[in-house]
């Protein structure tokens, strides 16, 4: 079925609501997920892993974070980053103003790639930003940077012939005031082996040898979005009855009594 | 068109505290902001024409009407599908599953794959999946007894009896009217750049007042088909007299609270306006004007038959008020006061819906003061978190801007005497009695009061241990105060987008928060059914649709509507 974005969003924001995630928290996972499909980046089909994990709430243990130098490392214990995550790349960003760059590399989270949906409002903010970062499918990860709207610019996707172990899933996020000049992580830095010439510093993951190098100009993720704002957004029956039945934990049954509690209409 | 941020501007008019008051925005009156009346400007200025294409009614005006709208830039459809509907099933309420009406606004063409698509799904509304090119769904029902009585006095070779209009202005009443994405249809990031409809509300708008025309046309051909000898055509005076109404209740309420950055924007203008005209000196010819629109306005509420006795009773008040204004108005010599000493002098001696009918009459008066203002009512809706600000800075904030909200403890019963929340019928929002009625653990957040106050006394209780906390830090162990905490540092930006009221409060009344954003969309006529539902009607007296394709009416008459007066009849009703 066909959706508008609008409704995605919502739904979503009903169903992890239905969940007991937090109204704000609820709001930004429910909009890093639409932004995601609305570039085409069709990951929609991951969403029930992730409410899967969601759910499973009792056995998440709180994130650890350490602090070094410009670096954030945040490891998740294997929980959503629907749940809490994006919180830790505000808390980098509170941060951005007073150094160069600051990197926060998340951990031990399965679904990190939902954040890259998160990213464009902080740049939007006025900050650089970029990301790479491992998609669900089989050996694919994809490489991020921004325009000062937030519109996607550089976007790689890359097979990895060595599969990152699951208990290594990573995203890379590296945020800069805007004022500094800033070259953004890309694959041409993650295969190489020189450092790259602004000191991006190699993602903590084994280098990937690029078999297949597809590029997607801003142009192209552009016109995705607008196809998908004319077209609407595909979700799987599935799903949105998922969504459905998790968003119905937020609505009360309903008797006589409770109809009156919209008053008369005649 | 680029989305104006909302900014605040500079303020030497009237505080927050008195325009943000709950009850005063209940008592506000449409003005030429009003998107009704921005709409039909835009038409004419624009050189918008309409005509309908399609009319495939049978003898009892059942089947589907197409109206194209053709702009400098594109073209639209309004699609219309009648269908037979039984009284029993006739009901204004969002669970509601049949109307008499249903329609839609359709970007572009409509060629035989989207026409059965819309036929199959608009019918069905919220159970129907549509079509991203449609850019507004809704429905409608009857007035029965209206309908009824239009379509024997046509059909008999007399006008229709105007007293019918006094008391329900319309054929027509939708109740419901939906965009920005729902159920399928165009999303507003779509709309928003779209140089028709890129006003906020303006593809509702338009959609209902094609659907205005249509009931002028419908009835027409029933009564035309029940005795083709004998039907007259409904006298354009009444044409302009019969409006499309609307049934509202609580489904509008949570807007006004969900949309604080889009709330200040158009009140800000508002206010902008306001000061701007205040701050004209009366000229003789001002007074006047104002006169003879003051004298219009009493009319207006001396023939407007309202049921519910409150808003009847407020109605007599508002025209002792205005016998009282017009004294003023007659004694003035040019200098001897301003428009602001009117204002103040209204304040004391005049109800709420005096003073803000008042705001809008001088609105009107001044139309320059609205120049530009009508482009500029939406708004940057993005509400985000200030990481970097310090957990002291955000205490301060709000202390600073949340004292109305912040210092009352919310535990006395009166207080926290309702919860809202949404039934799993049709997601319909409904107000709880806690305590009473079952469902407060499933509580909506619209209570922005109490929001605050939590997050106030959380944050103070953090600060203990955590004096030099980031915003960003409170949050992460404090994520259930996410929402609200960005919010107020948002808003602290903005002058008039919180609502300063407690939606929990006993004596609150919801239906303030309904008039408040009707007054914006243009409605009038207010008509309400206890305090959680109200009738108002749209475009009565407005332009018909012929004098907009003929474009050759002057300002006044194209914009001066919003208190539309009985066309007068014989005993026979003729003209």
């Amino acid at each position: 079925m066909r959706v508008s974005a609008n409704e995605l969003s919502s739904q979503l924001a009903k169903a992890l609501l239905g969940l007991g995630l937090p109204q704000g928290i609820s709001r930004d996972a429910s909009e890093m997920i639409t932004w995601l499909e609305l570039y085409g980046f069709e990951t929609s089909i991951y969403v029930t892993n992730s409410l899967g994990l969601l759910e499973a709430s009792s056995t998440v243990q709180s994130p650890s974070l350490a602090a070094a130098d410009n670096r954030l490392t945040i490891d998740l214990q294997g929980d959503s980053a629907l749940r809490s995550a994006a919180l830790y790349l505000e808390l980098a960003a509170a941060k951005v103003a007073t150094v160069d760059k600051i990197t926060v590399s998340i951990t031990q989270c399965p679904d990190a790639f939902w954040l890259l949906g998160y990213l464009p409002r902080l740049v939007k903010r006025g900050m650089i930003v970029s990301a790479d970062c491992p998609l669900p499918r089989d050996n694919e990860r994809v490489s991020l940077s921004f325009d000062e709207h937030g519109s996607p610019i550089l976007a790689e996707r890359l097979e990895s012939s060595d599969r990152l172990a699951s208990d290594q899933s990573v995203i890379e996020v590296m945020l800069a005031p805007s004022l500094m000049k800033y070259q953004p992580i890309s694959a041409t830095n993650l295969a190489s082996d020189e450092p790259a010439a602004n000191e991006c510093p190699a993602p903590p993951t084994e280098k990937p040898s690029a078999t297949d190098n597809s590029q997607l100009s801003n142009e192209t993720l552009n016109n995705r979005y607008q196809e998908s704002l004319a077209r609407g957004l595909s979700v799987s029956d599935e799903l949105w009855a998922a969504l459905k039945r998790y968003g119905e934990n937020t609505l009360v049954e309903a008797d006589e009594q409770s109809r009156q509690g919209a008053g008369p209409s005649e | 068109m680029n989305t104006p941020v909302a900014t605040p501007r500079p303020s030497h008019g009237r505080p927050a505290s008195l325009v943000m008051d709950l009850e005063r925005l209940g008592s506000m009156s449409p003005s030429r902001l009003s998107f009704a009346r921005t709409l039909l400007r835009s038409m004419v200025e624009n050189r918008w024409s309409v005509d309908r294409t399609q009319f495939a009614l049978d003898e009892q005006g059942f089947g589907e009407v197409i109206y194209r709208i053709t702009t400098p830039h594109q073209q639209y459809h309004v699609v219309i599908f009648a269908q037979p509907l039984a009284d029993e099933l006739r009901t204004d309420r969002v669970i509601a599953e049949a109307w008499d009406v249903t329609f839609c606004l359709v970007e572009g063409e409509v060629d035989s794959a989207l026409s059965a698509s819309l036929a199959a799904n608009i019918p069905l509304q919220e159970a129907g999946r549509q079509h991203p090119r449609v850019l507004v769904i809704s429905r409608a029902n009857k007035s029965v007894r209206n309908f009824a009585h239009f379509v024997a006095a046509l059909s008999s070779g007399e006008q229709p009896d105007v007293g019918t209009l006094k008391r329900a202005g319309y054929l027509y009443r939708t109740t419901a009217v939906y965009g920005n994405g729902k159920f399928g249809i165009a999303d507003y990031s779509r709309v928003q750049s779209n140089p028709d409809f890129s006003r906020p509300f303006s593809p509702q708008m338009a959609a209902v007042y094609i659907l205005r025309q249509f009931s002028i046309d419908q009835v027409e051909h029933i009564a035309r088909c029940q005795a083709p000898n004998t039907t007259v055509a409904m006298d354009r005076e009444l044409q302009r007299y019969v409006g499309i109404g609307n049934s509202t209740g609580l489904g509008m309420a949570p807007f006004l609270i969900n949309h604080p950055q889009l709330i200040h924007q158009w009140i800000a203008n508002r206010e902008h306006a306001l000061r701007k005209a205040s701050r004209e000196t009366p000229t003789s010819e001002d007074i006047a004007t104002l006169q003879q629109k003051l004298a219009v306005v009493r009319q207006y509420f001396d023939e407007t038959w309202i049921e519910d006795p409150e808003q009847a009773k407020r109605n007599l008040e508002v025209i002792n008020d205005i016998d009282w204004l017009s004294n003023q108005l007659n004694d003035y010599r040019p200098g001897q006061w301003s428009w602001n000493c009117l204002q103040e002098s209204l304040r004391e001696q005049a109800g709420l819906e005096t003073q803000e009918l008042f705001n809008s009459l001088l609105i009107d008066l001044y139309p320059a003061c609205t120049d530009g203002l009508a482009d500029q009512m939406a708004a940057d809706e993005s509400i985000e978190l200030q990481p970097e600000m310090s957990s002291k800075a955000l205490q301060q904030l709000l202390e600073d801007q949340c004292a109305w909200a912040i210092h009352s403890t919310y535990e006395a019963p009166d207080e926290r005497f309702w919860f809202w929340y949404k039934s799993i019928e049709k997601e319909e929002p409904r107000l709880g009695e806690r305590g009473v009625d079952s469902g407060s653990e499933k509580e909506l957040p619209l209570a922005v009061a109490p929001a605050l106050r939590a997050l106030y006394q959380d944050l103070i209780a953090y600060r203990v241990n955590h004096a030099d906390a980031l915003a960003v830090e409170f949050a992460i162990d404090h994520p259930e105060h996410l929402e609200t905490l960005r919010r107020a540092q948002t808003m602290a930006q903005t002058e008039f987008g919180e609502i300063r009221s407690n939606l929990w409060h006993e004596h609150m009344k919801p239906m303030h928060l309904l008039r408040a954003k009707l007054s914006f969309l243009g409605a009038n006529r207010f008509d309400p059914k206890g305090d959680r539902w109200v009738r108002v009607t749209f475009f009565q007296g407005s332009p018909l649709l012929s004098e907009v394709n003929e474009g050759a009416i002057d300002s006044a008459r194209l914009d001066d509507w919003s208190f539309a007066l009985a066309p007068k009849q014989s005993n026979s009703g003729h003209p």
